[in-house]
């Protein structure tokens, strides 16, 4: 019963509200909407790409961030 | 030859040495049975898994398609980047379930898995069948690519087929010699050579060119705005569409883990932990994506055209009179990109065709010896195969492997049902496989049946999970608590912690 009730937790709902979130940015209509235009130019790279790049960066963080927190009650 | 030719060949040949040396000198740890060929004794540490993933999602097809898509396709080239975000999450879920069944029951393939928990060899036989077939055009692009760069770096004086008998037959060597850990050891040495290489020329080309990666994008943003503008360009020339663009994006990320070549490194990791620390960090390996596309976009406003897209860096850098240690190391870096991948592929088909096909599918019982003979022999055959397809196939190699590939991604549905749900029919599992194959093909031979635009992979996907689900409406099968139990790490003897768990899994059996 604690594993059910754990697949449930905040965390595991807030990752998967990060995953959809995510997808929507690379994919339409997130990314037509916001990601597709050449300025601002970050390090002389067109924010088309910029945007592309940095949810490689956020998705590292959010999966380091359920990494850190996952539940040790067992160890 | 000429002296440009032969100081080219001789970097490439050192590189190729070095790689022999370490494969080689990788075999003599392992153990002599199949679980020591085929997953290394179950005893990969994070820095091998880190590399032996990364290196064999980026192949030959990335190091020079990468380039040729954002060349002629610009932003549509961003996809590549995009789907490899999401596209390797699953493994950080599926993996270290995988490990604990495979390391409770001895698994070391994927159809394995999955035919075990359903006690079905037709499910066995059915993912061999598809698996290998999707394997050896891949391989065989990957044969291709070697060798046209080597034909390209000489100037035609050594043929394709020749450059890519020779590093062919190199991989075939270390990889019959020392299975999966050769793999895992040259790979390593192969990906962080092809990465600083990467970065090394995606950042200097548009210097050379332009002045710099700001200016360069700059001219392209005044004459050709359409190229840094999302979903880019199809391969006509067009704009693309947002649903083809979406679609390659959904259905990429969901059936990356799902290629055999990559889901079996589950088997081969030492802990469950490391299987989640190179989750994590597999993001950074997707950055070398990155400079590919600088490179690509350098080509743009280059003083002449290659002759195909593919081959937009090999042609530039061979027209600005660079010293020729310059395009051997590319030239070495290109080769280490083909080889990291080729070589996890035929370990991958061998293994699956001796382990899965012929144990599993058609109910052989070998001993572990002759099954490690076999898997090698194996090896020896699909390298044939791949090397005859490399010379003799006229067609397009690139969609022979796009319709494998939609068949692959249908693997996904019944990966997660095996690792996840307590309660699936045998019936569910196999209906939703075939039917998301057979309309996936389908609609890549008839693009015109497709109602929108969109990949024909995500209709093959559609199918299957509805025909899982109508299955499971009809019969929901019996409940398997005890292999999702040992799965979740619940059962007492597994040996670890558990799904949160940070020890090291020591028992079998």
């Amino acid at each position: 019963m604690a594993q059910h009730r754990r697949s449930f937790s905040f965390r595991n709902l807030s990752f998967a509200a990060y995953v959809v979130v995510c997808l929507v940015g690379l994919v339409w209509p997130g990314y037509a909407w916001w990601g597709a235009r050449f300025e601002p130019v970050v390090l002389g790279i067109p924010f088309s790409l910029t945007w592309v790049i940095g949810w490689v960066a956020l998705t590292f963080l959010a999966l380091l961030a359920y990494d850190l927190t996952r539940p040790r009650e067992r160890e | 030859m000429d002296s440009f030719s032969w100081i080219v060949l001789s970097v490439a040949a050192a590189y190729l040495l070095t790689c022999l040396m370490l494969g080689l000198l990788a075999g003599r740890k392992t153990s002599v049975a199949t679980e020591g060929y085929v997953a290394g004794d179950r005893s990969l540490g994070l820095v091998t898994m880190y590399f032996i993933t990364g290196a064999t999602v980026f192949s030959a097809f990335a190091f020079l398609g990468a380039p040729g898509w954002a060349y002629s396709r610009g932003a549509a080239g961003f996809y590549i980047l995009a789907y490899g975000i999401l596209g390797f999450l699953p493994f950080y879920f599926l993996g270290p379930r995988a490990a604990r069944v495979g390391r409770h029951y001895g698994f070391v393939t994927q159809a394995e898995m999955v035919a075990h928990r359903f006690r079905s060899p037709l499910l066995a036989g059915w993912m061999a069948l598809i698996s290998v077939v999707a394997l050896i055009p891949y391989l065989a692009l990957q044969m291709k690519g070697a060798g046209l760069v080597i034909q390209s770096v000489t100037r035609g004086q050594v043929s394709p087929q020749v450059g890519s008998f020779v590093v062919y037959g190199i991989v075939t060597w270390y990889v019959v010699r020392s299975g999966v850990l050769g793999v895992g050891w040259t790979n390593t040495f192969q990906g962080i050579f092809m990465m600083l290489l990467a970065w090394g020329l995606g950042l200097s080309l548009p210097r050379l060119l332009y002045g710099g990666v700001t200016e360069m994008f700059q001219q392209i943003e005044a004459s050709r705005p359409e190229l840094l503008r999302p979903p880019g360009l199809d391969s006509s020339g067009n704009p693309w569409s947002w649903g083809e663009y979406s679609s390659a994006v959904i259905v990429s990320s969901i059936g990356f883990t799902a290629w055999p070549h990559l889901f079996m490194k589950a088997f081969t990791a030492s802990s469950v932990r490391t299987i989640q620390k190179t989750a994590v960090l597999y993001p950074t390996f997707q950055l070398f994506v990155v400079p590919l596309f600088l490179i690509g976009f350098a080509g743009v406003r280059f003083s002449s055209a290659p002759d195909q897209v593919d081959q937009v860096l090999p042609h530039m850098l061979m027209n600005l009179e660079i010293s020729p240690w310059w395009v051997g190391l590319f030239c070495a870096g290109a080769l280490a990109a083909s080889m990291s991948s080729g070589d996890a592929m035929a370990h991958a088909a061998a293994s699956i065709a001796v382990r899965d096909g012929a144990c599993r599918g058609a109910g052989w019982k070998p001993t572990p010896t002759q099954e490690r003979r076999w898997i090698r022999g194996g090896v020896l055959v699909v390298m044939g195969l791949s090397y005859a397809v490399t010379v003799h196939y006229e067609g397009s190699l690139v969609t022979l492997l796009l319709r494998s590939y939609g068949a692959v991604v249908q693997f996904a549905p019944a990966l997660w049902l095996t690792l996840y749900v307590p309660r699936v029919s045998r019936a569910a599992v196999l209906s939703g496989l075939v039917l998301g194959s057979v309309t996936t093909l389908l609609l890549m031979l008839e693009p015109s049946w497709r109602p929108w635009p969109v990949h024909a992979g995500a209709y093959g996907l559609m199918a299957n999970v509805v025909a899982v689900g109508l299955a499971q409406i009809m019969n929901k099968g019996p409940e398997d608590r005890e292999f999702l139990n040992v799965a979740a790490g619940l059962g007492a003897n597994t040996g670890d912690a558990g799904d949160s768990g940070d020890l090291i899994l020591r028992t079998r059996r």
